[in-house]
């Protein structure tokens, strides 16, 4: 994963939404039959407010060295992160709090929408459940 | 943080240790973070050999506790000198002392045999505690271990608590003979070191012979790839790599493909086993040898 060229965390300020990122991640972990308690978990949001967090691989190493416990973790921690802060987690953020530029575009769609759009559309979905 | 990851990593380079990407980080936390580091990893990866990289990265002490079956605390902690009480007390008899000072001074502190773990916590300076091989100690041990590592302090009975004077950096590693505990897990840092890639293992060699040269070490390297993968019961480690490669030096072999026969010679007295070396035969060797470049 050298060079990856992903900021994932501002070091400076870990966001209220980058600690609940880690929150989650750490319930992926669990899932995932790591044994986490408040102790990883706090140690990761000292990592999250540090240096370490500013390139994706020194955290995933950084977060690899604190959330692992055993060989079985370490081997499978890579693929958990990727998919959780590179992939999936990206449209995770989208869900959880949309980019301004998308809220607007949303807002303008909205608007250039017919009057009675939605009513309509709902009336239209309600006939084709009765048939 | 007090150090950082670049600097650890060309510390531990100057100090001959070739690490991996991820182990600097790890380094980095044991100081921000304050935890001990368990290193796991086949025998042979050079675990022991990050601690004394550590130490010597950090200009720091080297204190080693070797764990085996039916390792108490006596032998780890402290141990009373009971030769010298006996001494002393005769000594004082003779001289009709007071015996409640003879005995408070019999249990003082310069009649302590200090043990790693003791010797460790009682310095000034943070040494560097190596506990090697934890995995080959008994539960009751651990047990103490990580009482130990919780709040690194100890009591005895004679002298009261003894608390850290400064912590300690705490480097354990395991082979893996018994699963250890998840408190003792949960405690520390984890980082599992695995054999060495190709291009990580010529580095070693370079740094450590660079005599070697570039090219025949690339060639060792990948031939010991080629080794690790064939179904072996012991299979060779990096110290192994080393002395392979100081063997051929000593030889005057600069290319492995034009001395085929020592290779082979050479190669089996990597193996540690009768079962290995019967399994690596000259044709095994030649197979090897003919995915070198």
């Amino acid at each position: 994963m050298a060079g990856e060229p992903h900021r994932l965390v501002d070091a400076a300020c870990p966001s209220e939404l980058a600690l609940t990122r880690l929150v989650h991640f750490t319930q992926v972990l669990r899932r995932n039959a790591f044994i986490i308690g408040l102790k990883e978990s706090e140690d990761a949001a000292r990592v999250l407010a540090s240096d370490a967090a500013s390139r994706a691989a020194t955290l995933r190493a950084a977060l690899k060295s604190i959330f692992c416990a055993r060989r079985s973790d370490w081997d499978k921690f890579d693929d958990i992160f990727a998919a959780y802060w590179l992939d999936r987690g990206r449209r995770r953020i989208v869900r959880m709090s949309p980019h301004p530029r998308a809220q607007a575009r949303a807002a303008a769609q909205a608007l250039a929408r017919p009057a009675g759009w939605a009513a309509g559309r709902r009336a239209r979905s309600d006939q084709q459940g009765r048939h | 943080m007090t150090i950082t990851r670049e600097e650890i990593s060309e510390r531990l380079a100057a100090t001959g240790y070739v690490a991996d990407r991820e182990l600097p980080i790890a380094l980095q936390l044991m100081e921000m973070l304050g935890r001990p580091l368990l290193l796991e990893g086949e025998a042979g990866v050079g675990k022991t050999e990050v601690a004394k990289a550590l130490a010597q990265l950090h200009g720091s002490v080297l204190i080693r506790l070797q764990c085996y079956e039916g390792l108490d605390q006596s032998t780890a902690l402290y141990e009373w000198n009971y030769q010298r009480q006996l001494l002393a007390i005769r000594a004082r008899e003779v001289a009709g002392a007071d015996p409640d000072a003879v005995e408070r001074d019999i249990f003082s502190a310069r009649f302590l045999l200090e043990r790693p773990l003791l010797a460790a916590i009682r310095r000034d300076d943070r040494p560097v505690l190596l506990i090697d091989e934890v995995d080959r100690a008994d539960e009751e041990f651990e047990a103490f271990l990580l009482e130990l590592l919780s709040d690194f302090q100890v009591s005895i009975p004679e002298l009261g608590t003894i608390t850290a004077k400064s912590l300690p950096r705490v480097v354990l590693t395991s082979n893996n003979t018994r699963e250890l505990s998840d408190a003792l897990r949960r405690r520390c840092l984890y980082h599992y070191l695995d054999y060495p890639d190709v291009e990580r293992e010529t580095r070693i060699i370079l740094a450590r012979l660079p005599e070697v040269g570039t090219g025949l070490a690339v060639q060792i390297a990948r031939m010991l790839e080629g080794v690790r993968k064939e179904e072996l019961r012991k299979v060779p480690g990096v110290a192994e790599t080393l002395d392979w490669a100081a063997a051929l030096l000593g030889l005057g072999v600069k290319n492995l493909h034009d001395n085929a026969d020592t290779v082979h010679e050479t190669l089996r007295c990597l193996l540690k086993t009768h079962e290995d070396r019967a399994r690596l035969t000259r044709e095994v060797s030649a197979r090897l040898l003919g995915r070198v470049a």
